[in-house]
């Protein structure tokens, strides 16, 4: 398990990660957090759909509604250009802090 | 048979009231479950299990409403649900309000009494307000201001530095010749004429001014035009004179007879009427007359250095010119040490007319109002201290009352209402009680205050609401203070009650704290004081009235004098009525002047004395009782010259055991007694001072008294004013009875006893809200006592006495400490001033502290009367049922 910290640090760019290949609604994000993280990450939805307004409201993620075959429609969350803008920009940062951590524990380690 | 759509129908409702999570999240969350469901159906759950482990994910209510919360309000904002939300808080609003109603309607008593104490003192505040807003805003209003400044000088006398605002007659007309920077300089003077219009003469301040005034200062005309200042025999007058002597009509073009140091007559015509002044006008005039008709007036010499005028105004070119010229004013110093070495001036200075120095009022003989700080911190104080010990009241009266809404909170809070929602119901019901409160105290401010305010403080105060940003602001502020002050305590404590604890009937109200009592006891304290002193006010007014003056004042007319001569021709003319005993001139006249000779003791001090210089027979006329010795001889030449009447006081001050024969130096004259009379009032309420009678043989006297034959008052009086029409038709008479010389001043202390009595009334008044207050909180804490000692058999007047016997413990402290302050106080008073003390007059006596007792007893009987009365018609049955 992730530490309470490292986990609050990572959450927004994870969040962005997440969208970056394309949109995807709610309890779709949750599962697909749990299935890549082998159930290390467990958002609940308390934390999940704050964080998705918040962004909404810094222009970062848009939000919109799509109908689908299995019940009422869902509401779908995408990327804006500017959230494409601020998931590259933390991707350089985790980058280069992986690099850091590359030169002290060895090449071995590095993301490639 | 689990419902999957009616379980999450279910889930959904309980997000209705909350409004953190607005329908489209909740459209959003409900989709989220269904899919969870449907994915947790698929691994092999049941639909009932599958929806609570759902439910149990997606969090609890709390906490979703608190990260929902957080970002509830930039939702509200961007999607437009602003209006949605004013909506909610309208409605709950509206609902406040129409509880706070409903209230108020049920409980009028304690309601009404809220009501109008808090009213009194908002008014109170209100008042303060107005009157600090004008006082500090003297002069502000003239378009020059920036460029206006007021001339003043330094002086040391006696050894102390002073502040002065008189100015040597010539600098003015200096200053505009010497600076160039100086765009004009106008002088004020002030002189005392008689003034004559048809049948009425008043004494009037004519207040002369340098021909610029208007130009200078802003004072717009109603009618005529302000060149007319220049035109040496016209005048202004002020809005408030003109209406004095011609009514509201339109006055310019009429001729009024000015006669100056009853010698110089002077026929002029008015030339203009200004516009009212403002309320914040701190220089005020009645007629206004061009300056350098004082010189052909013989009244002062405008190019003597050694005169002082009464102040200048001086107006520059830019507001910082001042600073130059202050610079170089010394170049006046020597010219006028020179001619007044007796006043040497140090240093001159000037202080903005529109924006004065905080210490202005310090200078001396300033020509305008400035305002002193004492003042303010007076009225403040005194406001602040009213709306303490109302909102404290309040407060007492809220916790009494709510004891009758007990079940209604536990009510609300049964059915969901938290803690916020009560707290913010009770504050809604509390600012409507204030809001009500302080329209009260306006109207109590317009009808009642600021009229008693402005005929005490002789100012023009009014509550104009009309472009006032101020005054708005003011209401608005001190209506949430108050609210909040007043409400937040009793809202809290109410709302934090337990309903299981109410409803099983245990809900108690605290007992009150000693700082209460303390509290109520000090507000008593000043009640009894107020009442007790205000009665003292009342019964000396009448004792002083009935009191001996030490003279006959019956039957005797005054005449007052306008011109030197016209004493012997009345006298010759009048002494030939058979029903006047007898008749004398005087130059000063008890009761309404004398002069201040000084009195050279034989230690070397000096002190003055009061000195009447009076014509032959004026002492047997006006019958002042000879203690010894003999009045005045026109046949002695020498009683002119050297010879003193002296009164009682005199001889006891000087220690002598014989008076007569006795010498005393009197403004470096040496006279002899020889005689000496009773102690006389010599003006309304002062107390005997040593006075000194000088026989004056020179007819040119200021007053003619006549003693006539009881009876004959009217026909006499006829008689002198066909004389005085026959001998002097162009001037007024202008005469009065000794009876009623002191009338005018008789009257202006009945107002000021009358407004010390109102002061009483409010402080008796506010005092017994407080009682009434407490009171009906003790009441509904002991009702249940109170029910068991009736069912086991009390009386009523036991009773009664049972649960106010606290109030009545209070009471009698308070009247023992205050009885104690006004005796010290009173005998202080009496011991250490010895002239002009309103209230040391009557010898002290138990009469008006028993008044005084009896009047605040009844008053608080009646406060607590009607929770007796409660208590009287309340059912021990239905009290104790609920046990």
């Amino acid at each position: 398990m992730f530490s309470k910290r490292l986990l609050a640090a990572s959450l927004e760019p994870l969040m962005l990660s997440l969208l970056a290949d394309g949109p995807k609604y709610g309890y779709e994000i949750i599962k697909r957090a749990r299935q890549i993280s082998n159930d290390q990450i467990r958002w609940s939805n308390s934390k999940l759909y704050p964080l998705l307004h918040r962004l909404e409201g810094r222009d970062l993620v848009e939000a919109f509604w799509q109908p689908s075959d299995s019940g009422p429609d869902r509401k779908y969350y995408r990327l804006t250009p500017k959230g494409h803008e601020a998931l590259a920009a933390t991707k350089q940062e985790w980058l280069s802090m992986n690099s850091i951590f590359a030169q002290l524990w060895g090449p071995e380690l590095a993301l490639g | 048979m689990f419902d999957l759509e009616k379980a999450l129908a279910a889930w959904r409702r309980q997000f209705t009231y909350t409004r953190a999570v607005s329908p489209e999240d909740l459209d959003e969350m409900e989709r989220h479950l269904r899919d969870q469901i449907a994915d947790l159906i698929a691994t092999g759950e049941t639909p009932k299990a599958a929806f609570h482990e759902a439910v149990a994910e997606m969090g609890g209510l709390v906490d979703a409403e608190s990260e929902f919360g957080k970002v509830h309000w930039s939702k509200v904002r961007r999607q437009g649900m602003v209006l949605r939300e004013l909506g909610v808080w309208q409605a709950m609003l509206l609902n406040y309000v129409k509880l706070a109603y409903r209230t108020l309607l049920r409980n009028t008593v304690p309601s009404v009494i809220n009501i109008v104490g808090l009213s009194i003192a908002l008014a109170c505040c209100v008042v303060v307000y107005v009157f600090l807003a004008v006082w500090h805003s003297m002069d502000s209003y003239h378009e020059n201001g920036d460029r206006l400044f007021l001339a003043q000088h330094d002086v040391e006398r006696n050894y102390q530095a002073e502040t002065w605002g008189r100015m040597p007659m010539p600098l003015g007309p200096a200053m505009e010749t010497d600076f160039p920077q100086v765009e004009r300089t106008v002088r004020v003077n002030w002189n005392q004429a008689t003034v004559q219009h048809g049948d009425q003469a008043i004494d009037e301040t004519i207040t002369f001014v340098d021909v610029g005034f208007f130009e200078m200062l802003t004072f717009p005309l109603k009618y005529g035009s302000p060149e007319a200042l220049a035109d040496p025999n016209a005048v202004i007058l002020s809005d408030r004179t003109a209406t004095k002597y011609f009514g509201d009509s339109n006055p310019v073009g009429q001729t009024l007879i000015m006669t100056f140091n009853r010698q110089y007559r002077e026929a002029v015509t008015v030339g203009g009427v200004t516009e009212p002044f403002p309320s914040n006008n701190g220089f005020r005039f009645g007629i206004l007359m061009r300056f350098d008709r004082q010189d052909d007036l013989g009244l002062a010499d405008l190019d003597d250095w050694a005169t002082l005028t009464s102040g200048l105004f001086v107006q520059v070119k830019q507001p910082e010119d001042i600073e130059t010229i202050t610079a170089q004013m010394d170049r006046y110093v020597p010219v006028q040490n020179a001619a007044a070495p007796d006043w040497p001036i140090q240093s001159f200075a000037f202080d903005n007319f529109a924006d004065p120095a905080f210490d202005a009022y310090l200078i001396q003989g300033r020509i305008a109002e400035a305002a002193h700080p004492a003042l303010s911190i007076f009225f403040i104080t005194v406001a602040l201290f009213m709306l303490v010990l109302s909102c404290f009241n309040y407060i007492n009266i809220s916790l009494g009352s709510a004891s009758r809404r007990l079940k209604e909170i536990g009510m609300r809070k049964v059915i969901g209402g938290n803690k916020r929602q009560l707290v913010l119901q009770f504050m809604t019901e509390n600012i409507l009680l204030c809001l009500l409160a302080l329209m009260l105290g306006l109207l109590l401010a317009r009808v009642f205050l600021i009229p008693l305010f402005n005929s005490i403080f002789i100012i023009n105060l009014d509550l104009a609401f009309a472009e006032n940003v101020g005054l708005w602001a003011f209401l608005v502020g001190l209506l949430f203070f108050v609210g909040v002050a007043s409400g937040a305590y009793p809202a809290l404590y109410v709302a934090s009650f337990q309903p299981t604890i109410i409803f099983r009937g245990r809900q108690k109200l605290a007992d009150n704290a000693w700082f209460t009592k303390a509290f109520l006891t000090f507000q008593f304290v000043l009640a009894f004081i107020t009442v007790i002193l205000s009665v003292v006010i009342s019964m000396n007014s009448r004792y002083l009235i009935r009191q001996d003056w030490g003279y006959n004042p019956a039957h005797t007319l005054v005449v007052e004098l306008q011109e030197q001569s016209q004493y012997t021709l009345l006298r010759d003319a009048l002494a030939q009525h058979p029903d006047v005993v007898s008749l004398a001139g005087s130059r000063q006249h008890l009761g309404q002047s004398f002069e201040l000779p000084e009195l050279q003791k034989p230690d070397g001090e000096t002190q003055n004395v009061l000195g009447y210089e009076v014509g032959p027979n004026y002492l047997q006329t006006m019958g002042l009782r000879l203690q010894a010795g003999r009045f005045f001889d026109a046949s002695r030449s020498s009683d002119a010259t050297a010879s003193i009447v002296v009164n009682e006081h005199f001889v006891r001050m000087q220690g002598w055991a014989e008076a007569l024969g006795e010498a005393v130096q009197l403004d470096s004259t040496s006279y002899t007694v020889i005689g000496v009379v009773e102690d006389f009032t010599f003006f309304f309420l002062a107390r005997p001072q040593p006075a000194v009678f000088f026989a004056s043989n020179d007819p040119a006297y200021t007053y003619l008294v006549l003693h006539l034959r009881d009876g004959t008052e009217d026909e006499v009086e006829a008689f002198v004013e066909a004389t005085w029409t026959r001998l002097f038709p162009e001037t007024v008479l202008t005469h009065f009875y000794q009876e009623t010389v002191f009338d005018r001043s008789y009257q202006q202390y009945n107002k000021v006893a009358g407004a010390f009595s109102s002061i009483a009334a409010l402080a008796l008044l506010i005092a017994c809200m407080g009682l009434f207050g407490l009171a009906s909180q003790n009441i509904a804490r002991r009702m249940k006592e109170v029910s068991i000692r009736k069912v086991v058999g009390a009386t009523v007047p036991h009773l009664a006495f049972v649960v106010n016997r606290g109030f009545l413990g209070l009471l009698t402290l308070a009247a023992l400490i205050a009885t104690t302050l006004c005796v010290i106080g009173l005998s202080l008073l009496m011991s250490i001033v010895s002239g002009y003390v309103p209230l040391a007059h009557m010898p002290m006596t138990p009469l008006p502290f028993i008044l005084a007792y009896t009047l605040v007893f009844a008053t608080a009987a009646l406060a607590v009367g009607s929770q007796v009365y409660k208590l009287v018609n309340a059912n021990p049955a239905d009290v104790l049922r609920s046990e």
